[in-house]
C-alpha cells in the first residue's frame, strides 16, 4: 500500500506515484475547496520551484510533483536506512511540503474569462448521445439542454494537449466511461466520463461517451500558450446545427 | 553532414529525452522509449546524452550517409549493416561518405537508437526535439520519417570531431570502422525477451480484489499487438475491483499500470497522456522502463513487487553506475 | 568531482598502459597525467620481473607505432614453440564478449594476429583484445572475472 501520511491539520495526504514523483491530495471530492488548495500549491511551486523539481501537474484534487531523485537524495541518511541505502528523495519532498502547505495563500482568485464553445450535438458527431439519454430515461434534447444550460469551471488541462477537465456538470447526465476505450476519438469531440465533461483537442484514444463536436481548436501549437483554455477559466457550451458546424469548418479553411 | 532516408522502416522517429515543463498544459513528455540506449548512444559519439537521435522500431529504415559520419547504434539488435557487413552495437562506428545503413531481422529487443555525432538537428518545439506523433509536433514535421526525407546533424563537440578524425585515419578503404571497445551487456538494464518487471503498488492497489492483487504478482501477462509508444495493452487473467469505482482524474506517468473496467491492464509508455482516470494497480520502477521498451508484442511480462525504498535505491545506484559509464566513455573517446 | 576510487582507477589504467600523456576534463574536474622516463622504467621493470616475454606485445596493433613488437614476438618463437598473448591493460578478464555468448576462443582454436581472443573491462568499458600472434591456443591462463595486470600472460599459443 502506498505510504500515505495523514496531514489532518492541513487536510492533505502525500503518496508516491513512482520513484520520481509524489501526489499531494487535498480532499477526495471534486469541489471548489480542493480546487483552491490545488491552485494555491501549484502557483506556489510555479513561483518558487525547489532545486530538483522538474514540473507539477495540477488536477481536480491533487498536485503531482515530478522531481529528479539525484538532486534530492540524502547521502548521509538516517540510521535505519544507513546500512544499505541513501536518504529517500521522497522523504525530502515530503519535508518540503510540510514546510510549505501550512503557509499557502488560498485566497480565491476571481475568474474573468468566460469562453463560449459551439457544439453540434448528436448524430454522427455525437454517437453516444442517444445511449447517454437512454441510460437516464431522457430525450437527447433534454441531455443537450442540461449540458449546455450551465457554466463550467476549468479545473485542469490534461489527458491530451489543451484538454479541459470541466467541473459543474449536472449529476443528472453523469454517465460511466465506456467499458472499453475507443482507439481513436476525433479532435473537437465533446464527451462525458462519469460526472465529468470535456472536449478532445486532438485525435486520441479515450473512454468517454461522445455526445457532440465543436469546430473550435482547443490546442494551437503555434501559439505561445498552446492551450485555448486554462485552469480557472469558465466555459459555456452553445448548441449549433450541423450546417453551422460545417460552415465553421469552411470558415477556417 | 546530411543523411537521406531511402526507406522509412516501420516507425522511425526523431527522439530525445523528452519534453518537460508542459504536462500541466496537457502536453506529453514523449522522448525515447529506451532512455538508457538513447543516452549511451549519444555519449558513444561524443554528444551530450540528451541529443536527438533516431528511434527505429522492429523493422529498420535504409539511411544513406552523404558525408562521413560518426554514429552509434544501441538498444535492440535489428541487425544493422553497412556495405553488406553487420555493424556492431553499443560502440562508436565511423561511416564513410556514400555508405548506406540498412537493417535486417529483429534479433533482440524492439527498438534501436541511432545517434549521430552532433545530434539530429530539427527545430526545438517547446524545448524538445522529440516527435509527438498524435499532436503532429516536434521531430521532423511532427511525423515518422518517410522515404526521401533529409536530416542534418548539429555541430560536433571537440571530442566527437577528434575521435571521428582518429577513426577515419584507421578506416582505410573499409566502408566503416568500429571501435574495439564497447558498452557490454554486463552493464545493461535486465533486457529479456519475457522479462520480470519490478513495480511499486499503485495508489488504487487496495481497490482490487485480493485474488486480483495476487494474480497481478504471480500470473504472466501477454503484450498484445495493440501496443505502441503510448501504452502496452496486456492480456491475461482479468483484474477485478472489489466494487465498481471511478478515479478522479490525476497525473499518470511513463510506467503507470492502470486497469480499465474490462479488467485488462495497460502499461503507460513514453507517449502516455499526462493524466488518467482508471485505477492504478502499480507503477514500474524507472530502472525497468528500458526493459519494457524493448519488449515485443506477443511476448509476456511478469510483475514483481518492490518497496519504495528499494525502488529509490535502485534509481540512485543506476544513475551512479551510469555516471561511471559516462566517464569511462569519455576516457576511451579521449584515449586516441 | 571524480571520486577517489575512480581517480585511482584512471591513474592505474594510464600508468599501466602505453599512453605517455593523458588529458581529461569535464564540468568539475581536470586530470593531466604525464609519464616521464623513470616511471616508465619502473613499469618496465615490473613487467620484466613478472617474467613477461615482451611488454611490447602489449601494444594493440592499431595503436602501435613500434615495429619492434613483431620482431620481439619472432625472437620468442625461436626460443620455444610457445608464444603468449599478454594483457594490453589493467582490467577484468572475460572470455566472452557478452554474458551468454560462447567464449571468443577455446583451447585448440587457431588464431591470427587480428583475432579477438577475449575482452577486458576497465572503467565500465569492454575492450577487445587481439591475439597479436598466430598459432593455436593451448592454454588459457586466467579465469573469467579475474583482474589482470598490464603485461600479464592471458593465453599460451603454440606457434604453427
Amino acid at each position: 500500500m502506498p505510504d500515505i501520511t495523514m496531514k489532518e491539520k492541513w487536510g492533505y495526504e502525500v503518496s508516491p506515484l513512482g520513484d520520481t514523483s509524489v501526489i499531494v491530495q487535498f480532499g477526495t471530492g471534486i469541489n471548489e475547496v480542493s480546487h483552491r488548495n490545488v491552485l494555491a500549491l501549484t502557483s506556489y511551486f510555479e513561483e518558487h520551484p525547489f532545486p530538483g523539481m522538474i514540473e507539477i501537474v495540477p488536477a481536480f484534487t491533487t498536485v503531482t510533483i515530478f522531481y529528479d531523485p539525484m538532486k534530492l537524495y540524502d547521502p548521509f541518511p538516517v540510521e535505519e536506512r544507513k546500512r544499505t541505502s541513501v536518504g529517500s528523495p521522497y522523504d525530502t519532498v515530503c519535508s518540503i511540503l510540510e514546510r510549505i502547505v501550512p503557509k499557502l495563500d488560498r485566497t480565491v482568485r476571481e475568474t474573468e474569462r468566460v469562453i463560449h464553445i459551439p457544439v453540434c450535438y448528436g448524430g454522427e458527431l455525437g454517437p453516444d448521445l442517444d445511449e447517454v439519454a437512454r441510460s437516464h430515461h431522457m430525450t437527447a434534447d433534454e441531455v443537450i439542454e442540461i449540458h449546455s444550460g450551465q457554466e463550467y469551471l476549468v479545473y485542469m488541462i490534461g489527458f491530451a494537449p489543451g484538454f479541459p477537465y470541466l467541473g459543474g456538470m449536472s449529476e443528472r447526465i453523469a454517465t460511466p466511461r465506456r467499458r472499453s476505450p475507443r482507439m481513436a476519438i476525433p479532435a473537437g469531440a465533446v464527451g462525458i466520463g462519469g460526472s465529468q465533461t470535456g472536449i478532445y483537442p486532438i485525435s486520441t484514444p479515450g473512454g468517454w461517451q461522445i455526445i457532440g463536436r465543436t469546430p473550435l481548436r482547443l490546442f494551437r501549437p503555434e501559439h505561445q500558450t498552446p492551450s485555448l483554455l486554462k485552469a480557472g477559466d469558465k466555459v459555456r457550451f452553445q448548441p449549433i446545427g450541423l450546417d453551422q458546424y460545417k460552415e465553421w469548418n469552411e470558415d477556417q479553411l | 553532414m546530411s543523411i537521406s532516408v531511402l526507406r522509412a522502416g516501420l516507425l522511425t522517429t526523431v527522439q530525445d529525452k523528452g519534453r518537460f515543463g508542459y504536462r500541466k498544459e496537457g502536453v506529453i513528455v514523449g522522448g525515447a522509449m529506451d532512455l538508457f540506449a538513447l543516452r549511451i548512444a549519444n555519449l558513444l559519439v561524443g554528444n551530450e546524452e540528451g541529443k536527438a537521435a533516431l528511434e527505429v522500431t522492429l523493422m529498420g529504415p535504409s539511411i544513406l550517409f552523404e558525408t562521413e559520419t560518426l554514429i552509434s547504434i544501441c538498444g535492440g539488435n535489428l541487425t544493422p549493416s553497412v556495405g553488406g557487413k553487420e555493424l556492431p552495437l553499443w560502440r562508436p562506428v565511423y561511416i564513410q561518405a556514400g555508405q548506406m545503413l540498412e537493417f535486417g531481422a529483429c534479433q533482440s529487443g524492439a527498438r534501436a537508437y541511432v545517434a549521430i555525432a552532433g545530434g539530429i538537428e530539427v527545430p526545438e518545439v517547446m524545448q524538445s526535439r522529440s516527435t509527438y506523433l498524435r499532436a503532429g509536433l516536434g521531430g521532423l514535421e511532427g511525423r515518422a520519417l518517410k522515404e526521401g526525407d533529409k536530416l542534418y546533424n548539429g555541430t560536433l563537440t571537440e571530442r566527437s570531431a577528434a575521435y571521428m578524425e582518429y577513426m577515419a585515419s584507421n578506416a582505410g578503404s573499409q566502408p566503416f570502422q568500429a571501435a574495439d571497445w564497447y558498452v557490454g551487456d554486463r552493464q545493461f538494464p535486465a533486457y529479456a525477451k519475457n522479462p520480470v518487471i519490478r513495480v511499486l503498488r499503485g495508489r488504487e492497489f487496495e481497490w482490487f480484489t485480493e485474488e486480483s492483487q495476487e494474480t497481478f504478482f504471480t500470473a504472466p501477462f501477454r503484450v498484445t499487438s495493440q501496443s505502441d509508444r503510448m501504452g502496452y495493452r496486456l492480456k491475461g487473467t482479468k483484474l477485478d475491483l472489489k466494487a465498481e469505482k471511478e478515479v478522479v482524474s490525476e497525473a499518470v506517468t511513463f510506467g503507470t499500470i492502470q486497469v480499465p473496467a474490462e479488467g485488462d491492464p495497460i502499461i503507460l509508455m513514453a507517449d502516455c497522456q499526462t493524466v488518467g482516470g482508471y485505477p492504478k494497480i502499480a507503477q514500474v520502477v524507472s530502472m525497468d522502463l528500458p526493459v519494457l521498451a524493448q519488449v515485443k508484442p506477443g511476448t509476456t511480462v511478469q510483475f514483481k513487487e518492490v518497496s519504495l525504498q528499494e525502488a529509490e535505491d535502485l534509481y540512485i545506484w543506476k544513475e551512479m553506475e551510469f555516471g561511471k559509464m559516462a566517464k569511462g566513455i569519455e576516457l576511451f573517446l579521449s584515449n586516441i | 568531482m571524480i571520486p577517489y576510487r575512480e581517480l585511482q582507477d584512471i591513474i592505474q589504467l594510464v600508468c599501466r598502459s602505453p599512453i605517455q600523456n593523458f588529458h581529461y576534463s569535464d564540468d568539475t574536474s581536470k586530470i593531466l597525467i604525464e609519464k616521464t622516463g623513470p616511471t616508465a622504467k619502473v613499469a618496465q621493470e615490473d613487467v620484466e620481473h613478472e617474467n613477461c616475454p615482451s611488454q611490447l606485445e602489449a601494444l594493440t596493433p592499431e595503436r602501435s607505432n613500434d615495429p619492434a613488437a613483431d620482431d620481439k614476438a619472432k625472437e620468442k618463437k625461436n626460443d620455444t614453440d610457445f608464444l603468449e598473448i599478454v594483457s594490453p591493460m589493467v582490467g577484468t578478464f572475460y572470455s566472452s564478449s557478452e554474458q551468454d555468448a560462447p567464449p571468443l576462443v577455446n583451447i585448440g582454436d587457431k588464431v591470427h594476429p587480428d583475432s579477438v581472443v577475449c575482452v577486458l573491462e576497465a572503467m565500465k568499458m569492454f575492450s577487445e583484445v587481439p591475439s597479436t600472434v598466430s598459432g593455436e591456443i593451448v592454454e588459457i591462463l586466467v579465469q573469467d572475472g579475474q583482474l589482470v595486470e598490464y603485461g600479464q600472460p592471458l593465453f599460451r599459443v603454440k606457434s604453427l
